[in-house]
């Protein structure tokens, strides 16, 4: 380490507050900045502003992993491509078997609900995006995507993957969004189980693979590798998307509530893509799509 | 030969701007906790060395985009960085002539009282695990600390930086 020297600009006499009295100053900002947002959340114009000039930094952490995945697609070989690509039209043909029975699903469900006299379920709108590769904040399951305010993603939309329910946005600026987990410690998911319709809440734990459904009394109906889906309780997530499997229940006599513990089932640390899903969008994709039932309310009358 | 004060400007704003982009590095599950304050740690060897240019005001600013940057409380970092680098302007006289293992004890105090007001804050907002875990920045910076600031001086000779 260099020497003190005499050339560090030193004035005979300082300007301004001391060094202590600044100090002071910019804590007190800090505090006041701090129970402004989190309190009242009165900074989210100062904190969308700030977020749109510091949206590259993010985009260029997130460039080495999105490169490599290009590279690796780009460089791999014809003969793994053309596998891959086989396997997905066999994926595809089944996906697309599958969906001509939801086709005639939908239309029996129209026809029961319309028989109930309650609204016909509508499918929902989605949109794909594109997970960050930044790490956030190791204590707490945030994820940054690429989509915002400019593709229309509002706070508290949900966000599933190919197998489940992933999280919802928390926090949306003009060019990219933040979104919890449901696996984050601070957040619940209302579910229900799809066996019989028994309805709690799924609270996340900070662990990947675990969720704790701790309000389920000892006599509940649930056993081990039953559905969670989404309730639609609480307007948080659309119903009907699964959410996680119970792994584990144990019945404790002694006490009011089981302990009863379910793995998520989208892979929440896996993925780089999501679905945004806007409930009860305007249009509906699938049954446009699907071969041999032309016009969705065909069955309604 | 020299540069004069201002034209070491952009090596300072470009430190700043690699250790904002350090702190969103992912990195592999096991080591997530293990990320070194690099913010704080380039922020602390600027004002050590230039303690009459760069001071509270833009250790101030780079906190509170990363707060913005990290979606946490805003405020948080804004503040472990201003009492850090206070902390580190107060006693520069001192921690300047330590040699290179006591200076990175001595930031390695600094780093722990910048994670103990992240952790602070976190506590207050809502949703702190109080875990070991929390300590590994401070023994990461430890590592980093030394390295870091060989790296920083060595470019700063090359660009003839004056002191």
């Amino acid at each position: 380490m260099s020497p003190l020297t005499q050339t560090d600009n030193k004035p005979l006499f300082d300007r301004g507050p001391s060094l202590g009295t600044r100090m002071v100053l910019l804590a007190i900002l800090s505090v006041a900045l701090m129970v402004l947002d989190h309190q009242q959340g009165h900074m989210e114009t100062v904190r969308r502003a700030l977020s749109v000039a510091v949206y590259p930094i993010r985009v260029l952490v997130d460039m080495p992993a999105a490169t490599f995945g290009w590279t690796r697609e780009s460089l791999s070989q014809r003969h793994r491509l053309v596998a891959e690509n086989r396997e997905l039209r066999m994926e595809s043909l089944r996906q697309r078997g599958r969906l001509q029975q939801l086709a005639a699903l939908r239309a029996e469900n129209a026809r029961l609900r319309a028989l109930m006299e309650s609204p016909a379920k509508r499918a929902d709108r989605m949109q794909v995006a594109e997970i960050l590769a930044v790490d956030l904040d190791p204590y707490r399951h945030r994820i940054a995507i690429n989509r915002g305010g400019q593709s229309g993603i509002y706070p508290g939309q949900a966000l599933v993957d190919a197998d489940g329910i992933v999280g919802q946005v928390t926090r949306v600026s003009p060019l990219g969004a933040e979104a919890i987990l449901i696996s984050d410690p601070s957040h619940a998911t209302p579910v229900e189980l799809n066996r019989n319709n028994l309805r709690t809440v799924a609270l996340g734990t900070g662990d990947l693979m675990r969720m704790e459904l701790p309000f389920l009394p000892n006599s509940a109906d649930i056993r081990v590798g039953d559905l969670l889906v989404s309730s639609g309780l609480g307007d948080a997530f659309p119903h009907g998307y699964p959410v996680a499997r119970v792994t584990r229940v144990e019945r404790r006599p002694g006490e009011s509530f089981a302990e009863v513990e379910a793995e998520p089932t989208a892979a929440l640390n896996r993925g780089r893509q999501v679905l945004l899903v806007w409930k009860g969008g305007e249009t509906e994709p699938l049954a446009a799509e699907t071969p041999g039932l032309g016009g969705d309310d065909g069955g309604a009358q | 030969m020299t540069a004069t004060p201002r034209e070491g400007h952009w090596l300072v704003f470009f430190s700043l701007l690699v250790a904002l982009s350090l702190e969103l590095t992912p990195l592999p599950g096991a080591l997530a906790t293990w990320r070194p304050p690099w913010l704080a740690l380039v922020m602390i060897y600027w004002v050590l060395r230039y303690p009459r240019r760069y001071g509270l005001a833009l250790a101030w600013t780079a906190g509170l985009l990363l707060d913005v940057l990290k979606g946490g409380v805003l405020g948080q970092h804004a503040l472990a960085m201003t009492i850090a680098t206070w902390l580190a302007l107060r006693f520069h006289l001192r921690l300047r002539v330590f040699p290179v293992w006591q200076q990175t004890m001595a930031v390695g105090v600094l780093v722990l009282a910048h994670e103990f007001l992240v952790f602070w804050v976190d506590g207050v907002a809502g949703d702190a695990l109080l875990s070991w875990q929390r300590v590994t920045p401070v023994l990461a910076a430890l590592i980093a600390w030394p390295l870091m600031s060989g790296l920083l001086s060595g470019l700063r000779a090359r660009v003839h930086m004056t002191t």
